[in-house]
C-alpha cells in the first residue's frame, strides 16, 4: 500500500515539475527572442510572472508555433526522453549560428527510501530560482554582441535514441553548432523541482 | 553536456527540430528599423550626439559649466561605490582609493583624514545627520566611525562579510549596505553595535537612504530589486540576544538593472525615487506608503544617482554610459528642465547635495568633482514655475 | 557519464572555458557594453583578480605593451598597427568600464592613430585595422562628424563601406540627413567594400528617413581641455573652466 501511495505521488510530482519546467521554457524562450531582438519589440507586452514583469509575445502565429514545441517537449519530459533544449539564434542571411542558448535537462536524484519522500520543495524558492534565471539572461546584454543583422532562431531538442519522436513533425537536424575557436561560454544558474534539474547556458560567436 | 553545448556533438542522442520554420513576425518592419535606430548608443561606435542644453518646453537655462571643479586624483571609477558625501556642516568627504579627505566648502580647505588599513579599501562615506561623524565603508567589510572636527577615528564596527559599498544614518544609527546583500543597523553608540539585520537582496546593496524622519529606509541591489523597510528597530535593542531582523514592507523588482540611485522626497515624504543601471535607465517614482507606482521615466543611460531638489519640484539625475550627463527633471511631469552630456570626461558616478540646498558636486572616473549651481539657494526669493 | 567527462576534458584545449555568469553578475554595472560583445574569458578573468593585485598586474601588462609598440615602430619589419591594436584590444577587455583616467583608453586611441598616420610612409591608411582604431576614436570624441571629415580628407580607410556608415550613422544622429544620405552615396560611388552591406545600409537608411522619426538636433558646444600635471587630492583645477 505504502509504495502505491509512494508511485502515487511521484507520477503527481512528475506531472507538475514537468509543467512547471515546460512553463519556464516557454518564459525563457519569450525572455531570449525579446532581448536579442529576433522579433520586434512591439510584438511583446508585459505579463506578470514568478513575482516580476516578463515580456511574452502578443503574436498568435509564434504563440501557437512555440505552444506546438512545447507540448511535445512535455511529453518528452514527462516520459523522461529529453536531456536538452537548445535555442539557437542564426542570421538570417549566412545561416550562421551566433548564440546558443542551451538547457540541459537532468533528473534529481530520487530519495534513497521511496517510502519516506523528502519535503517537496516549496514554490516561492522554485520561483526565486527561475527569477534569477531570467534576470541573468536579461543581464546577457553587457557582454553578448549586439547583433545587428536579422536574424531567426531555432529549437533543437535533445533525446535519447530510444524517444518517441512524431516522424512527420520532428526532423533529425543539424546541432548548429559554433566552432569551438570562435565561441564564447557561460554558465547560468540552474533551478530545480523535485524531479528535475534544468541547467543553464549560453555561447556566442566572438571575432572579436 | 558542456561539450555538447560547445560542438553540439551528441552522444547516443537524436537531435531533432520541428519540422516547420519559425513565423516570421508580422509587425511593420519599418517599425522595427526605427525601434533599431532608438536603441541606446553604446551599442554602435561613433554616433552619440552631442547635447548640452535641453529640448523640451519645460527647459530652463542651467548653468553648463561647473563653477568649480576639484581634482580626485585615484576616485574609484565603480558604479556600486558611494564615494562622496556633503554635510550639513558644509563639509564634503570624499574617498580615493586608500584615503579619506574633507574639503571645506566655507574655507576651501582640504585635510586628509584617514587611510583604510592595508589591503583594503575605502568602498563609501556617509556624513551624519549633524555632520560631526563620517561612517567609512571598507572593501573589507568593516564600518569605521570618525569625528571629523577631531579627526580621529572613534571605533571599527567589524563583522560583514563583504564590501560595504553604501551607508545611511539615522540619528545614532549607522546603516550599511553589504556585497552580500545584507543591511546591517549599528548603533554606534553601544558596543554591541549590531542591532538589526534587514535581508531581502540577493546581490550586493548599493543603494541605502533612510527617510529623514526615521520612519522608512530604502535599499537597493545589484538584483535589480528595490526593498522599502519600517525605520522601526526591533525588540531585542540593546539585549544580550542575537539582532533583530527586518522584513521588507515592499519588494519591487520592476527595475531591470542594478538599482543604487535612490532618494527620498523632502517636501512630499511618501514619496521615493529609484533608478536602475544600464540595462534599465528607468527612473520609478514610489509610494512608500501605499508600495504604488506613481510614475515612471526611461532616461538614455545607466542612472548613478538621484536626488531631489529641497525647494523646487525637480528630481536630479546623473548618469553613465553613454551620455555621462546630468539631468534635471519637473515632478510630476518627469519633462526634462534640462540636461548636461558629457558633464565629466567619464561615467558620472556620484553626486551630493549642499547644505544650501543650491549646488550639486558631481563625482566621476575622469578623477573630477564638479560643482553645479543648479538651483537657486532657498528661500532666495525667484520663484520658479513647476 | 565518465566517457563525457573524458572528452570533454580533450576538447578542451580548442574551447575556451566556460565562464560564471555569477562573476559577470556580480560587475554588470562596471561593464560597458559593446557593440562587438566582450571576451568573457578576458573579463572574468580580470573580475577575478582581487582589488589589491589588479593596479600591479595592469600596469605590468601595460608596460609590455608598451614596450612592444616601442619596439615595433623602430623596427622596419615590424608591424606597429598590429601591436597598437593588441595594446587597445588589451585596454577594452582589462576595463570593462571604458574610457577613464585610470585606463587611458582615449589617449591611447589619440596616440595610435596620429602615430600611425605618417608611420612607414603612411602604409597603414588603407588598412581596415587602422580605420577601426579611428572610428573606436570617434565614439569617445563629442564631435565625431570631424573626425569622418578628416579622414575622408587624408584619404584613410576611404576603401572601406564602414568609414562611410559610420559617417553617415553620426551624421544622421546629428540630425544631418542630406549629408548623411551624401557620405553613403560617396561610398557606393566609389565602390567601398563590402559595397552590398553599404547599399543594404543605405537602403535601410533612406526607409528610415521616409518614416521620419525625430531626431535629436545637434548644437555646439566644446569639452573642457584636459590637462598633466601633478595632481593634489582636491586641488582646485579650475573655478571657472575656459572654453577651448
Amino acid at each position: 500500500m505504502a509504495t502505491k501511495q509512494a508511485a502515487t505521488r511521484q507520477a503527481i510530482t512528475l506531472k507538475g515539475s514537468t509543467s512547471l519546467v515546460t512553463e519556464f521554457f516557454k518564459y525563457a524562450a519569450n525572455t531570449i527572442l525579446f532581448q536579442r531582438g529576433v522579433y520586434p519589440s512591439d510584438d511583446f507586452h508585459m505579463v506578470k510572472k514568478y513575482g516580476q514583469t516578463v515580456l511574452v509575445t502578443q503574436d498568435l502565429a509564434l504563440e501557437n508555433y512555440l505552444e506546438r514545441i512545447l507540448a511535445q517537449v512535455n511529453k518528452w519530459l514527462l516520459t523522461g526522453s529529453v536531456t536538452q533544449l537548445v535555442l539557437a539564434i542564426i542570421s538570417k542571411e549566412s545561416r550562421v549560428t551566433l548564440e546558443r542558448w542551451v538547457f540541459d535537462v537532468n533528473l534529481v536524484d530520487p530519495p534513497a527510501d521511496p517510502s519516506q519522500p523528502a519535503p517537496p520543495k516549496p514554490e516561492a524558492e522554485i520561483q526565486a530560482e527561475i527569477r534569477y534565471i531570467l534576470k541573468q539572461i536579461v543581464s546577457t546584454v553587457t557582454f553578448l554582441p549586439i547583433i545587428d543583422d536579422p536574424t531567426v532562431f531555432n529549437i533543437l531538442a535533445y533525446t535519447h535514441d530510444s524517444a518517441d519522436v512524431p516522424a512527420d513533425e520532428w526532423v533529425d537536424t543539424d546541432p548548429l553548432a559554433i566552432e569551438a575557436s570562435k565561441s564564447q561560454q557561460v554558465k547560468l544558474r540552474s533551478f530545480s523541482t523535485d524531479v528535475h534539474r534544468i541547467e543553464a547556458m549560453v555561447a556566442y560567436r566572438y571575432e572579436g | 553536456a558542456r561539450l555538447a553545448a560547445a560542438t553540439g556533438v551528441p552522444l547516443n542522442r537524436r537531435v531533432l527540430a520541428y519540422h516547420e520554420p519559425p513565423p516570421t513576425s508580422a509587425s511593420d518592419s519599418t517599425l522595427s528599423k526605427q525601434r533599431e535606430l532608438a536603441r541606446p548608443l553604446y551599442a554602435r561606435p561613433g554616433a552619440l550626439p552631442s547635447s548640452n542644453g535641453t529640448a523640451t518646453s519645460k527647459a530652463r537655462k542651467i548653468p553648463t559649466q561647473p563653477e568649480r571643479v576639484l581634482d580626485a586624483p585615484g576616485m574609484v571609477d565603480d558604479f556600486y561605490l558611494n564615494l562622496i558625501s556633503w554635510s550639513s556642516q558644509n563639509v564634503l568627504a570624499v574617498a580615493l582609493a586608500e584615503s579619506t579627505y574633507v574639503w571645506r566648502a566655507d574655507t576651501g580647505s582640504v585635510s586628509h583624514l584617514g587611510e583604510a588599513p592595508q589591503g583594503s579599501y575605502v568602498s563609501s562615506v556617509d556624513f551624519s545627520n549633524d555632520g560631526a561623524y563620517l561612517g567609512v565603508g571598507l572593501g573589507t567589510g568593516e564600518v569605521e566611525l570618525w569625528d571629523v572636527e577631531a579627526g580621529q577615528k572613534l571605533r571599527t564596527m567589524s563583522g560583514h562579510q563583504g564590501q560595504i559599498a553604501v551607508l545611511s544614518w539615522n540619528a545614532h544609527i549607522l546603516s550599511s549596505g553589504c556585497g552580500d546583500g545584507s543591511i546591517w543597523h549599528h548603533d554606534v553608540r553601544v558596543p554591541r553595535h549590531k542591532v538589526m539585520e534587514l535581508l531581502g537582496h540577493t546581490g550586493e546593496v548599493c543603494g541605502l537612504k533612510w527617510r529623514a524622519d526615521g520612519e522608512f529606509i530604502a535599499s537597493g541591489g545589484n538584483d535589480n530589486v528595490v526593498n522599502i523597510w519600517d525605520g522601526r528597530l526591533g525588540e531585542a535593542v540593546g539585549g544580550d540576544g542575537p539582532a533583530t531582523r527586518g522584513i521588507a514592507k515592499w519588494t519591487k523588482r520592476n527595475h531591470t538593472a542594478a538599482v543604487k540611485a535612490i532618494a527620498w522626497c523632502p517636501w512630499q515624504p511618501s514619496l521615493l525615487a529609484s533608478g536602475g543601471g544600464t540595462n534599465d535607465a528607468m527612473i520609478h517614482i514610489w509610494n512608500a506608503s501605499t508600495g504604488a507606482r506613481l510614475h515612471s521615466l526611461k532616461t538614455p543611460s545607466q542612472i548613478t544617482s538621484l536626488l531631489f531638489c529641497p525647494s523646487r519640484k525637480e528630481l536630479f539625475s546623473t548618469h553613465g554610459y553613454p551620455t555621462n550627463a546630468i539631468m534635471i527633471h519637473a515632478y510630476p511631469s518627469l519633462e526634462r528642465v534640462g540636461e548636461i552630456r558629457d558633464a565629466h570626461d567619464g561615467r558620472v558616478l556620484f553626486s551630493a547635495l549642499g547644505p544650501g540646498g543650491d549646488v550639486v558636486c558631481t563625482g566621476a572616473g575622469d578623477e573630477n568633482l564638479k560643482f553645479w549651481r543648479i538651483w537657486e539657494a532657498a528661500g532666495s526669493g525667484k520663484k520658479g514655475k513647476g | 557519464m565518465e566517457l563525457t567527462e573524458n572528452i570533454e576534458e580533450l576538447a578542451s584545449p580548442e574551447s575556451p572555458p566556460v565562464v560564471d555568469c555569477e562573476v559577470l553578475e556580480a560587475a554588470k554595472e562596471n561593464i560597458q557594453p559593446l557593440a562587438s560583445g566582450r571576451r568573457v574569458t578576458a573579463l572574468s578573468a580580470i573580475l577575478t583578480t582581487p582589488h589589491a593585485q589588479r593596479d600591479a598586474q595592469l600596469s605590468a601588462a601595460r608596460k609590455r605593451h608598451r614596450f612592444n609598440v616601442q619596439i615595433a615602430l623602430e623596427d622596419d619589419d615590424d608591424d606597429p598597427l598590429e601591436v597598437y591594436t593588441r595594446f587597445v584590444n588589451w585596454t577594452l577587455d582589462n576595463y570593462p568600464q571604458g574610457q577613464s583616467a585610470e585606463s587611458g583608453l582615449l589617449e591611447l586611441l589619440e596616440e595610435a592613430t596620429r602615430t600611425l598616420k605618417d608611420d612607414r610612409n603612411g602604409r597603414w591608411k588603407g588598412e581596415l585595422k587602422y580605420l577601426k582604431l579611428w572610428v573606436l576614436y570617434a565614439s569617445f570624441v563629442e564631435r565625431p562628424v570631424i573626425i569622418y571629415k578628416f579622414l575622408l580628407a587624408n584619404d584613410i580607410g576611404t576603401d572601406h563601406a564602414l568609414l562611410y556608415e559610420e559617417h553617415a550613422l553620426v551624421l544622421e544622429r546629428d540630425g544631418r540627413r542630406s549629408d548623411a544620405d551624401a557620405a553613403y552615396l560617396l561610398g557606393i560611388a566609389r565602390q567601398a567594400t563590402p559595397l552590398e552591406r553599404l547599399q543594404s545600409k543605405h537602403a535601410e537608411f533612406q526607409k528610415r528617413m521616409m518614416t521620419a522619426a525625430t531626431l535629436p538636433t545637434q548644437s555646439t558646444s566644446d569639452p573642457a581641455p584636459s590637462s598633466s600635471r601633478i595632481r593634489s587630492a582636491l586641488a582646485t583645477s579650475s573655478s571657472a573652466p575656459l572654453p577651448t
